[in-house]
């Protein structure tokens, strides 16, 4: 599948004449030799991404190719818009690499489609989107898992009895445990979103979500987002800019609360609210308008993938 | 473009000339040349360097016509606008790396024009791709990519062989084809058929080499029109023009949107020629693109809410 994109690709680049067959070959090769790298992790891949959204080429994987030329004595003169088309093919075969486990291929697809903020409302000059969007069903982080379960009623009158003790649970209680547990985190949620009066939607989203994402017992028991949105019940759609929602959640927030560590490849709003440095309203996508709902999506998956990865790097 | 790169091509066109110095130097293929082949540093590119010009945004257009038709001629004016004002629509003219092969082209129009006996016609040896680059007010660079093969090429080798035209690579991967018909032959009753006949075989010749195909954009030049000069010529060129106009779509299987009637040769007071040169530098900034909307994926999944 892999090497009949790159034809694909090529030919949406501004080469006037086509690549040879050989040549394309090994650039395709080298473009597996440095997304197979025991060095790739999402980090490297959020490079890939940005380059993308900004139509250029990573950094690291154009002197990676050229170095590769170079020592395959191959004199060939590579333009940057084949470069370009090299650094989405990446992309594109690191999302369908086999070597992957489907975990981390949900966690480059989640965090392909929140580095799209960057190019919000903005696509119409954005190459390759044929393909771009197949790429995001690969996230399953994002799905939510929100079930439907029975109040487990006999269960709960037994663990309630004067007479119980932990000793009494019996193996087959385990899933009316778990599920007793997921009640209480839903009525939680319920209890996060009713409890804050905050009547601007977009601080009310941030600080809805930074409770939520701290009580979050475990990403398995993330909510389907639109079901989420429901509860928030926002009444006003007026859209405000990227750049004046980070900056009145800015002001509605002490140092205090900033979190160890804020500089994530993949979440652009967070990197925001958190780093001022970054807000710069002649950027083009900090000007670009969102509404509650559209910001409450993007900075919910932004914070979604980060207790993902925060998630991992516990289990480690 | 960077000193790296013409440091390349002029290398590579050392290496051309030396090489056409001591195999093809007197070696005249169209029975019409009489000028050595030779590249000099800033010439007209062929297929195998053309690549290494990208450095910016593309806008590639080939001009497809027989000989005589006009297409040089037509080049060397645009050359000589862009040159003399600087300016062209919104763009200012900012470089070529095709100087040198512009000036041969201007030379072939002025020696026409002077009616000189000396070569006049675009070599088939020669490189045919020529560019211009041109930057915005907000400071976005575009580079228009010229084909101008020699009419011979068209009306010789396309027109007698479909591996001809399967060789040629910039063309089938052209997206922007600018047909040139001269208006002299359409009233021409005698020329007329036997242009008609050929021009059906090159149209089918291009599309038999996926050359014209329905994702490309075509236009079409009717040339030399200060030629068409009383009601009777007139009302020949509206009925031949017609014609040529439905071949062309019946083999493009659209509907031409531009159709341009112009005489490439007179600079003063053309607007005609301008509008087809701004309509062409435009080209380049207007990127026509379709949004998927599945592209947004927060809108996707409002939707399905």
């Amino acid at each position: 599948m892999e090497n009949d994109i790159i034809y694909e690709l090529l030919k949406e680049t501004d080469l006037i004449v086509p690549l040879d067959d050989e040549l394309v070959t090994e650039l395709v090769n080298y473009c597996y030799e440095f997304i197979g790298n025991e060095d790739f992790n999402l980090n490297k891949f959020n490079q890939l991404v940005n380059s993308y959204l900004d139509d250029s080429c990573d950094a690291n994987l154009k002197q990676y190719i050229k170095g590769r030329l170079k020592e395959d004595k191959n004199d060939s003169v590579v333009p940057d818009c084949v470069f370009n088309a090299l650094n989405f093919y990446s992309i594109c075969i690191s999302i369908n690499d086999e070597d992957y486990d489907e975990e981390t291929i949900s966690e480059f697809s989640l965090s392909l489609k929140n580095s799209m903020i960057k190019r919000v409302n903005n696509y119409d000059s954005l190459k390759f989107q044929s393909y771009l969007y197949r790429f995001y069903e690969k996230d399953n982080l994002s799905k939510g898992n929100e079930k439907h379960l029975q109040f487990p009623t006999c269960f709960i009158k037994r663990i309630c009895s004067p007479t119980f003790k932990i000793e009494d649970l019996e193996e087959k209680e385990i899933k009316d445990l778990k599920s007793t547990a997921y009640l209480a985190w839903m009525e939680n949620v319920k209890n996060i979103i009713d409890r804050c009066t905050e009547s601007d939607p977009f601080k009310k989203t941030f600080k809805v979500l930074d409770i939520y994402f701290k009580e979050l017992p475990r990403i398995e028991m993330a909510f389907d987002v639109r079901s989420l949105i429901a509860r928030m019940k926002f009444r006003n759609n007026r859209r405000k800019s990227i750049y004046d929602i980070i900056t009145t959640i800015r002001n509605s927030v002490n140092d205090a609360e900033m979190p160890e560590t804020y500089d994530s490849t993949s979440s652009h709003l967070y990197n925001l609210i958190w780093d001022i440095e970054k807000l710069d309203k002649d950027a083009k996508w900090q000007k670009q308008p969102l509404t509650p709902r559209d910001f409450f999506i993007y900075y919910y998956f932004e914070l979604l993938l980060e207790f993902k990865l925060a998630q991992d790097d516990d289990r480690e | 473009m960077t000193t790296e790169s013409k440091t390349e091509l002029i290398d590579n066109s050392l290496k051309s000339t030396a090489l056409d110095k001591a195999g093809k130097d007197l070696e005249i293929s169209a029975e019409h040349e009489t000028l050595p082949l030779s590249s000099f540093y800033n010439d007209a590119l062929d297929d195998n360097l053309i690549n290494n010009v990208i450095t910016c945004g593309i806008h590639f257009i080939a001009l497809i016509g027989f000989a005589n038709v006009g297409k040089s001629t037509f080049v060397a004016s645009l050359y000589h606008k862009v040159m003399c004002e600087g300016v062209l629509s919104d763009y200012d003219f900012i470089d070529s790396d095709t100087f040198t092969g512009f000036e041969r082209r201007a030379h072939v129009r002025n020696a026409k024009l002077k009616s000189s006996n000396r070569n006049i016609r675009t070599s088939q040896q020669e490189g045919h791709l020529l560019s211009l680059e041109f930057v915005n007010k907000e400071g976005l660079h575009r580079k228009l990519v010229i084909s101008d093969r020699s009419g011979e090429t068209y009306q010789t080798n396309y027109v007698n062989s479909v591996n001809s035209v399967k060789s040629d690579k910039s063309l089938i991967n052209c997206k922007h084809l600018i047909f040139f018909i001269d208006a002299e032959t359409l009233i021409d009753e005698g020329k007329y058929l036997g242009f008609e006949d050929n021009f059906d075989t090159l149209l089918r010749q291009l599309t038999s080499a996926n050359v014209i195909t329905n994702n490309k954009q075509f236009d079409i030049i009717f040339n030399k029109y200060d030629k068409v000069d009383s009601d009777v010529k007139k009302r020949e060129f509206e009925k031949n023009s017609k014609n040529i106009v439905d071949l062309i779509e019946r083999y493009c299987q659209t509907k031409i949107d531009k159709k341009f009637i112009i005489t490439s040769n007179r600079m003063n007071d053309n607007e005609p020629l301008n509008n087809v040169f701004r309509y062409i530098v435009d080209s380049c900034f207007i990127r026509k693109q379709i949004v998927i909307k599945r592209v947004d994926w927060v809108k996707d999944l409002l939707n399905h809410h």
